[in-house]
């Protein structure tokens, strides 16, 4: 029981809750860029929340699944396709054997997740099935991969075609994302942190799972540091005033001040941001 | 050393920062590990992630907890740990470095600048015990601290595209290993023949914070062997117990 992959869309990855216990071999956590999204699509299928799902970023795969199996897409906004027929995003879909998916294009947000019954089963590395750089063959899916799954049978289901979940949609979009000080933002002056706060800043094309990377500067006087401990959400400000907000795959140690560090429900709300998109922090405290 | 004096704070919802004063000393990071190794003891499992800096601890909960609540079980950590004498249960390791032109790609021009001959240089680096304050950066990458003040060099003004697994070079005041096939920076004056990360082993590189570090040159023919030997999977690193 597998799925193939006949085209890997611009980045796929396989990715689950992440490898929690590594940080000091100096290994990222890793998984999943929104995990609100990939519980949703996790649950919906019944798995359980460390079940692996498939990340799909921006342009989305052309999959192939021999078998019958369930599955369920979760994000913003997607066109996906089932044997040529348009399927919901959110919602549980029955599989026919034989079946073509393609995910063609995430129209709102960065990310999409597909989650199949059971989860998908590549091999774990290092207790995770997360694919990364240095650990994985490959950061990403390529063509031919075929990715074990497990065998569905049909009724070891519960029947809950008549309960009714709402993907959080107000989770997303418009909204600031929720910061607190980092411990360096004491020595920004008084000028320097408004301006961090009060500023909304424009996503770069070059962000990606290790971080998200802002076009404006703050040129502000910042204390040189030895290198620390830094985590998926912090927000350090180089020397040049470039803002670098550590993401998933994000270094365990770090030597730029880290001046704010993002809330991990607003971890989820800023990794679906794209390219040229805006972005306001909130204080929480 | 002022091991009383550190703050413990908030860093994000998840997790509690722990700072001492910033500077690196040998003492402060054994007494850091002593403080790791308390709080192991108050939290055992791997859904409380645990790493240390050169002057910080950083306590990650990969779970909902009072972030309150764990803060006086933490500093109740650092209380037993000051309350002890300085214990360390640390190895040093002996690693094999070839020299060779083939892996010195930059010798020469440390040797410029250091008005040192080629052999100095490999005798200054591999008489040094070198101590490992962490792993970061890089899955496997270790911070050594200890490096001969004379062999001090600024990293290259265009790193590499790509540095070969293995390759030993000097950044500014540190020198270390490249774990992987990476980009890099560094002025390399050597190569180690056996992998010192590896994804197919659990832990995935021998050593931890507070182990020490030697390096002992090997010719081009035993780099050779050495690495034939690695490759079957039939070579340990050498160690000792380190007594300061």
């Amino acid at each position: 029981m597998y799925v193939e992959i006949l085209k890997p869309g611009l980045s796929t990855s396989i990715q689950d809750k992440g490898r929690l216990g590594y940080a000091k071999y100096g290994i990222p956590f890793s998984g999943t860029m929104d995990r609100y999204s990939a519980t949703f699509a996790n649950a919906l299928v019944q798995n359980r929340e460390e079940d692996a799902l498939m990340e799909i970023t921006l342009l989305g795969p052309k999959l192939y699944f021999p078998f019958t199996t369930k599955i369920a897409i979760s994000g913003l906004s997607a066109q996906i396709f089932l044997n040529d027929v348009p399927i919901p995003l959110n919602q549980a879909i029955s599989v026919p054997e034989k079946s073509v998916l393609e995910i063609k294009r995430v129209t709102k947000g960065r990310y999409a997740y597909l989650a199949v019954a059971g989860g998908f089963l590549n091999k774990k590395i290092l207790k995770s099935r997360s694919q990364y750089k240095n650990i994985s063959k490959y950061s990403s899916l390529q063509k031919k991969d075929k990715i074990p799954l497990k065998l569905y049978k049909e009724g070891v289901f519960i029947d809950d075609s008549n309960t009714k979940v709402r993907y959080a949609f107000e989770k997303y979009g418009d909204i600031p994302i929720e910061v607190m000080p980092g411990p360096e933002f004491k020595y920004l002056t008084k000028k320097d942190q408004q301006a961090l706060l009060n500023s909304s800043f424009t996503v770069s094309p070059d962000s990606n799972r290790m971080a998200y990377i802002f076009e404006e500067r703050i040129i502000a006087k910042t204390k040189p540091i030895l290198t620390s401990p830094v985590l998926p959400g912090t927000v350090q400000l180089t020397p040049g005033g470039k803002l670098i907000t550590l993401m998933r795959d994000a270094q365990v140690t770090g030597g730029y001040p880290r001046v704010l560090q993002v809330q991990s429900d607003s971890i989820n709300a800023l990794a679906q941001k794209k390219a040229h998109e805006k972005v306001r922090f909130i204080s929480t405290i | 050393m002022r091991k009383k004096e550190f703050t413990i704070e908030v860093f994000s919802d998840r997790s509690l920062l722990i700072t001492w004063e910033e500077r690196i000393e040998e003492n402060l990071l054994d007494f850091i590990l002593m403080v790791k190794a308390e709080l192991k003891k108050q939290y055992p499992y791997n859904n409380v992630e645990i790493v240390n800096t050169y002057h910080s601890l950083l306590v990650t909960y990969h779970l909902n907890v009072s972030l309150h609540k764990e803060s006086s079980l933490v500093e109740d950590c650092i209380t037993r740990a000051i309350n002890k004498p300085i214990s360390q249960k640390s190895f040093v390791y002996r690693l094999p470095v070839c020299y060779d032109k083939k892996f010195a790609w930059d010798m020469t021009e440390l040797s410029e600048t250091s008005q040192l001959s080629e052999k100095k240089i490999i005798e200054l680096h591999s008489k040094k015990i070198y101590t490992l304050y962490f792993i970061g950066f890089l899955p496997g990458f270790m911070y050594l601290g200890g490096l001969d003040e004379r062999l001090y060099i600024p990293r290259k003004e265009n790193p590499r595209k790509s540095v070969e697994a293995g390759a030993v070079g000097i950044g500014g005041e540190q020198t270390g290993i490249y774990p992987n096939d990476s980009p890099g920076g560094w002025q390399l004056i050597g190569n180690c023949p056996i992998p010192i990360f590896s994804i197919h082993k659990d832990p995935p590189i021998p050593f931890v914070a507070g182990d020490r570090i030697q390096f002992y040159p090997i010719s081009l023919e035993k780099h050779e062997a050495l690495k034939a030997k690695a490759k079957e999977g039939s070579y340990t690193f050498e160690k000792e117990k380190y007594v300061r």
